[in-house]
């Protein structure tokens, strides 16, 4: 599919890829250099190598439950909420999508206020007495949060399978379940890869859920932290850091050539409203009853969070009270407007040269473009803190490094200590997202719609703008609402990087969970979820204007018609 | 069309909101690169300053007497613009720096982190040239001597210093003491009256059997305030005598938390019956959960003072020294007490409600340069003693 | 097996689907349905097979109502449009697939795989991915593994669609001899007539939900009911009756053969009107002249449209390289046997 390649595309094309390099590659590379370069440090005593292996012990052993746990989970929530009819079904399909506006950090919280060793669950209600630190606490938040990513996108898959397939196996005597295991599963078998990929990584890369309910149980991310707060070693810290890289590499590498080439999805389906109307009376009762226990305990977490911030004492007083919303004047405004402006310009940066890298890629097939490909979806392998890391080591020296040393009567740019450098890198983690949309984008996109234009007599220009543009618009819409929303709530890249001025809100929350202020946390961060929703909302409709004034015309026509 | 050009007009905000926000940085590169930043340089250029303008300043220090504070540095015109950036470990402070920026028209933003982040923060920025924080404020002492020994503070002869107990300030004027953090301990009295123990009074009464697996403490490898206990603790039993305690009390523990908040949040929640906690001398918790009690051990307890500090390479030296002048004049020390509860340094400050009172809290006597030089092999020996 | 479909009818929000369907398909016979895309077939067969619940209606097997019956349980095998080949197995393992879930053993599939691929005509192709088979093979495959299930019943909706022209002929034949060979009765979902005529014992025509013609091929051809069934069959010459002057000497030739009453269309077939020259025929009231309006050659065949007055008649005749073509313009004579007439 080689098109003719414009040559504005080629300059873009050229800063994208030096992008690439310079704040993907380089950042990635200097943790190890920077790690294996410290020769002295408490790594490399036994002692020092023994824990990061039981960290590396944690971090595998947790994700790996969670991974199996909440892929699972996300398959039989996403089976009975696509593909079965009950009553109460919408309900549900709308608390399912809550995680993505879940308050960050403070689930852990009313975790432990819960299931904790005098829990309201577990200690008021069942008499038992068990510590909720540890692996248990670990995993049972995770795979709260993760299954609902792991639903997401295992639901795209399933409404892309070809169904005709189910009918043949059915007409030729299949039971369900023989259906679902020798037809339904194997044919999503890469997407289902692909979501445990990314659950994996988001557990391997969550460092805060193991410092605020590990316990003594940590892992490789959450030590990575410790390292650097408690035991104000960052070479240490990196050189674990490469520890945490190399199986998460190792997953992603696993995935990329192996898992995701075979690829069943049909072109043309219909796959709306489809009903496994023969499912077994017990298996049906048992997929919904999983499915609202799950949803049930989400929406509980969720309830006891706006309790938290309602009552007087989170976990203790509850006698209803507005003292931490009351509280929350005190504090600035502007984390919140820091948070928001962030998340917004990295989303619209990162998806638009994520999508537009995409086009890039797929239809004009570059120089370098297996290498761009790789760079552009390298951090999604690499945990966010550790990426931040990265930034810290490489940024800290002048732009372009080499300038340090035979520039020297220049004014050199230090990015470090700047605001642009937490833009820079939250554009360089989301890019991936965008790429991603962009290339699921492109599988329905001929390439010859744009040589038919060519050949109609329009420009390059024209034709990128009113014909390639319009088409990767939606790719770039989905991709802006994931990472909008992502980006409100990041915080691992960023912590080490953030300055006074720009400090985010979700910063703020991390700072408030770990003073004894539950419940101010509750109300912040239930102020932050409430705000994402509310810009989500907006983005949403500022995407589908056309769509949403058409829809409200649509009863006056009427009227006008009659 | 319209979407377009909506998008293109969202591009541009988003660009022009990067390009704001980095735009000054160069320029501060710039100047940064001129070696004049060197403490008589600068104030050598700050008292001309004040000379120019002899008569406002005058003026000035008049109504400063009045408000309770003075300073040398302080040029109200010169001043207003100013935003110093600060770091520090607890948002609690906010209601402080307000009333600063009320007095003396200089803004400042603070960027709440954990001691070590701070530390790791300065070491960087000085790697790269590029100071962010004009002032340092809250913190465990031994943080900031170990920024001190670093090259990494930048020493003030504060007059308003003078007032301050010795052991509250540090002799060269890199760091003065503001506030005391005590260790204290968070008690769970329902559990207690539950099991039927004994009410906690004493270090040895943290090793009764009934709170085996019910002490909370944090891994003093990770937090400032746990290694503060350990170390009073081998200073006042002595080595032998200490380990030996020690030993006995990593038995009690179930794990170390990784930060210092997380015992008293633990016993707050059940988790455990007592927690080691440092505070500022507060009653907060106490006030709020009928269940809780904060004991002070009568046989002495750990503390440190919480510092104050200018960073070393500072674009606003003066200003940074109006902040720590204000911050131990009356005015500041007594804004401190009222608004975080707080046992402040001075003894000339009128103590709040609700505030304990110093005078009645046994304290252990702590040697903090001590504390900072021998961190890691007291980190290294208590590795030993962990169970394997 | 023979197959009882009475008074079917699936609504969709409102929407009717299927209209209250009748149909009686004898053991061993080949259905097709036949109608535009829309018009109710699939769904009919989805019901028949039970992958779709009808709103209403029963389905009965032989002697036994099945309409509560899961597909499963209905020994039903379908042939789908796209194949619907499991892209992750292999020939044999899709072949195999239905004996598979039985439980039978290995060698047992083995051989029935084999048996079915050679009927087929996939010998040897055992091993083959789905990915690397041509269309033509892929069909055969589908039909292979619709086969070896022993089926009572054989559905096919629109199997040879994506095919080529030759390859659908060919294919058509072989799923007619394949058919007839096993006996096993079968319903063929097509919106092709000529397919539809060729390979069908029965053709019933649907539109807007209804069956309009249920009846032999030649019938349906021959003599439609209704005015869509003789578009859709193919044919030019469908007069309506009313758009006739009953006084003129056209309408009483056509009507000739056959009482108009009750009927309200014409149907004459274009190669049922012979042309001669105006010149030679005999001038007399009886006989009807018109003008060659165009021409269009089809294969051996001359296709004229003429103009009768207001009236557009399609002749054919046949090409021959001895015979003079008619020029545009020019007049002809026309001759046509009342029998060869059908009113509706």
């Amino acid at each position: 599919m080689h098109l003719r390649t414009p040559s504005p595309h080629k300059l873009i094309y050229g800063i994208i890829f030096l992008f690439l390099v310079y704040f993907i590659l380089l950042p990635v590379v200097s943790i190890v250099f920077y790690g294996i370069s410290s020769s002295d440090s408490l790594f490399f005593t036994t002692k020092g190598f023994q824990n990061s292996f039981i960290h590396l012990r944690h971090s595998l052993s947790v994700a790996i439950i969670v991974t199996i746990m909440a892929t699972v989970l996300g398959l039989i929530l996403a089976f009975t909420l696509h593909r079965m009819a009950f009553a109460g079904k919408r309900v549900l399909k709308a608390l399912v999508l809550l995680p993505f506006i879940n308050p960050p950090f403070v689930g852990s919280i009313a975790y432990i206020m819960l299931f904790g060793k005098r829990g309201l669950i577990t200690h008021q209600l069942l008499g038992l007495t068990i510590s909720p630190f540890g692996m248990r606490g670990i995993v049972t938040v995770q795979v709260l949060g993760l299954t609902a990513l792991a639903y997401l996108l295992i639901s795209s898959a399933i409404q892309k399978t070809d169904i005709s397939l189910e009918e043949a196996a059915r007409t030729m005597g299949a039971s369900e379940g023989k259906v679902l295991l020798t037809v339904t599963l194997p044919m999503m078998a890469p997407e289902i890869a692909g979501t445990a990929l990314l659950v994996f990584l988001a557990s391997m890369s969550d460092f805060s859920t193991p410092l605020i309910i590990g316990g003594s149980y940590q892992t490789l991310a959450s030590n990575l932290y410790i390292q650097i707060t408690g035991l104000y070693d960052m070479q240490s810290a990196a050189l674990s850091g490469i520890i945490l890289l190399l199986p998460c590499f190792m997953a992603f590498w696993l995935h990329k050539y192996h898992l995701s080439k075979r690829s069943y999805f049909s072109d043309d389906t219909t796959a709306s409203a489809i009903v496994n109307r023969t499912l077994p009376r017990h298996l049906k009762g048992m997929m919904i009853g999983i499915s609202t226990l799950y949803l049930t305990f989400l929406l509980g977490q969720y309830l006891f969070i706006v309790l938290g911030a309602l009552t007087k004492q989170w976990g203790y007083d509850y006698t209803f009270s507005l003292a931490h919303f009351q509280s929350l004047k005190g504090t600035q405004i502007k984390p919140f407007i820091n948070s928001f402006k962030l998340a917004s310009a990295t989303a619209l940066f990162a998806s638009g040269t994520g999508v537009f890298l995409a086009y890039l890629l797929k239809l004009h097939r570059p120089k370098f473009a297996t290498a761009a490909d790789l760079f552009a979806t390298l951090p999604a392998a690499v945990p966010g803190i550790l990426f931040g890391i990265g930034y810290l080591v490489t940024f800290r020296y002048p732009i372009l490094g080499i300038g340090k040393f035979w520039l020297t009567p220049l004014p050199s740019i230090v990015l470090l200590g700047t605001k642009a450098i937490v833009y820079l890198i939250c554009i360089a983690r989301f890019m991936n997202i965008g790429l991603r949309a962009g290339y699921a984008l492109l599988e329905h996109v001929h390439p010859d719609i744009e040589n038919a234009s060519y050949n109609l007599g329009a420009g390059q220009a024209r034709t990128f703008f009113s014909i390639m543009l319009p088409q990767m618009k939606s790719a770039f819409f989905a991709s802006f609402l994931r990472s909008f929303s992502d980006g409100m709530v990041t915080l691992g890249a960023i912590i080490l990087l953030i300055i006074p001025s720009n400090k985010v809100a979700v910063q703020q929350i991390f700072t408030v969970v770990k003073s004894n202020a539950s419940g101010d946390a509750a109300a912040i961060a239930l102020l932050l979820s409430f705000m994402t929703l509310i810009f989500l909302g907006f983005y949403y409709l500022l995407f589908n204007f056309r769509d949403v004034i058409k829809r409200l015309k649509a009863p006056f026509k009427k009227e006008v018609n009659a | 069309m319209k979407r377009k050009l909506l998008l293109v007009v969202l591009a541009i905000s988003a660009f022009l909101m990067i390009a704001c926000s980095s735009s000054n940085t160069p320029a501060e590169q710039t100047a940064d690169s001129t070696p004049a930043n060197t403490t008589e340089a600068a104030q050598s250029s700050s008292e001309s300053t004040a000379a120019d303008t002899s008569a406002d300043t005058t003026q000035d220090t008049a109504a400063d007497t009045d408000a309770g504070w003075h300073s040398d540095y302080y040029n109200a015109e010169a001043m207003k613009d100013i935003t110093l950036n600060m770091y520090g470990v607890t948002d609690t402070i906010i209601p402080v720096l307000e009333q600063f920026t009320a007095d003396t028209g200089i803004k400042v933003e603070n960027l709440t982190m954990q001691n070590g982040e701070i530390l790791q923060r300065l070491i960087n920025e000085s790697t790269a040239g590029t100071p962010i924080a004009d002032i340092w404020f809250t913190g465990g002492a031994d943080t900031f001597i170990s920024a001190a020994q670093q090259g990494l503070l930048h020493a003030y002869d504060a007059p308003e210093g003078a007032v301050l107990d010795d052991i509250m300030k540090d002799p060269d004027g890199y760091w003065y003491g503001t506030s005391l953090t005590l260790v204290n301990w968070v008690v769970n009295t329902a559990l207690i009256d539950e099991y039927g123990l004994k009410m906690p009074e004493t270090w040895d009464d943290l090793l009764q059997e009934g709170l085996k697996g019910e002490v909370s403490m944090s891994d003093p490898a990770s937090s400032g305030t746990a290694y503060n206990t350990i170390s009073a603790i081998l200073q006042v039993r002595g080595e032998e005598e200490g380990w030996a305690y020690l030993d006995q009390l990593i038995g009690q523990v179930p794990y170390f938390t990784a930060r210092g908040s997380d015992p008293a949040n633990n016993v707050v929640a059940g988790e455990a019956i007592v927690g080691i906690n440092a505070s500022n001398g507060d009653r907060e918790l106490e006030e709020n959960n009928a269940n809780i009690k904060l004991v002070y051990p009568k046989d002495g307890t750990g503390w440190w003072p919480q510092p104050v500090a200018i960073v070393e390479g500072t674009q606003n030296l003066d200003a940074a020294k109006v902040f720590i002048d204000w911050m131990l004049s009356k005015k500041g020390m007594q804004t401190l007490a009222d608004v975080r509860y707080a046992a402040v340094a001075r003894d000339d400050i009128s103590i709040p409600d609700g505030i304990v009172d110093i005078k009645t809290i046994q304290l252990f006597p702590v040697d903090f340069q001590a504390n900072a030089a021998n961190r890691e092999s007291i980190l290294l020996e208590w590795q030993s003693h962990l169970p394997q | 097996m023979s197959i009882e479909i009475k008074a079917i009818s699936k609504d969709y929000n409102g929407f009717s689907a299927l209209k209250a369907i009748d149909l009686h398909i004898q053991k061993g016979e080949l259905l097709a349905l036949l109608g535009p895309s829309g018009c109710g077939k699939t769904t009919l067969l989805r019901i028949i097979s039970g992958l779709l619940e009808p709103t209403g209606g029963e389905i009965w097997f032989d002697d036994i109502n099945v309409t509560k019956w899961e597909t499963q349980k209905r020994q039903t095998a379908m042939v789908f449009q796209n194949y619907a080949l499991f892209p992750h197995m292999s020939v044999e393992e899709n072949v195999g697939y239905g004996l598979k879930i039985k439980h039978l053993p290995k060698a047992t599939i083995r051989k029935q795989v084999d048996e079915v691929l050679e009927m087929v005509e996939l010998s040897g192709m055992n091993e083959r991915s789905i990915q690397s088979l041509s269309g033509g093979q892929k069909q055969r495959a589908a039909l292979a593994r619709a086969l070896i299930t022993k089926p009572k019943i054989l559905l096919f909706d629109e199997p040879l669609s994506n095919l080529d022209e030759k390859l659908r002929v060919s294919m058509r034949q072989e799923i007619r001899r394949i058919q007839q060979s096993t006996g096993i009765t079968a319903i063929y979902v097509t919106h092709d007539q000529r397919e539809a005529m060729a390979i069908a014992d029965k053709i019933a025509v649907m539109n807007y939900g209804e069956v309009l013609q249920y009846d032999r091929p030649e019938a349906v051809y021959h003599a439609p009911s209704n005015v869509f069934t003789a578009d859709f069959m193919g044919h030019v010459n469908i007069l309506p009756l009313s758009d006739l002057p009953s006084e003129s000497a056209f309408y009483r030739k056509l009507t000739a053969g056959d009482s108009p009453r009750g009927k309200s269309h014409l149907l004459l077939p274009p190669n049922e009107i012979l042309l001669t020259d105006a010149d030679t025929a005999a001038n007399d009231t009886n006989t009807l002249f018109a003008a060659v309006a165009s021409r269009e050659l089809i294969g051996n065949v001359i296709r004229y449209r003429l103009n009768l007055g207001s009236i557009n008649l399609y002749a054919d005749s046949l090409y021959r390289a001895s015979l003079s073509l008619y020029e545009l313009g020019q007049t002809v004579a026309i001759d046509f046997s009342p029998n060869a007439i059908h009113l509706f």
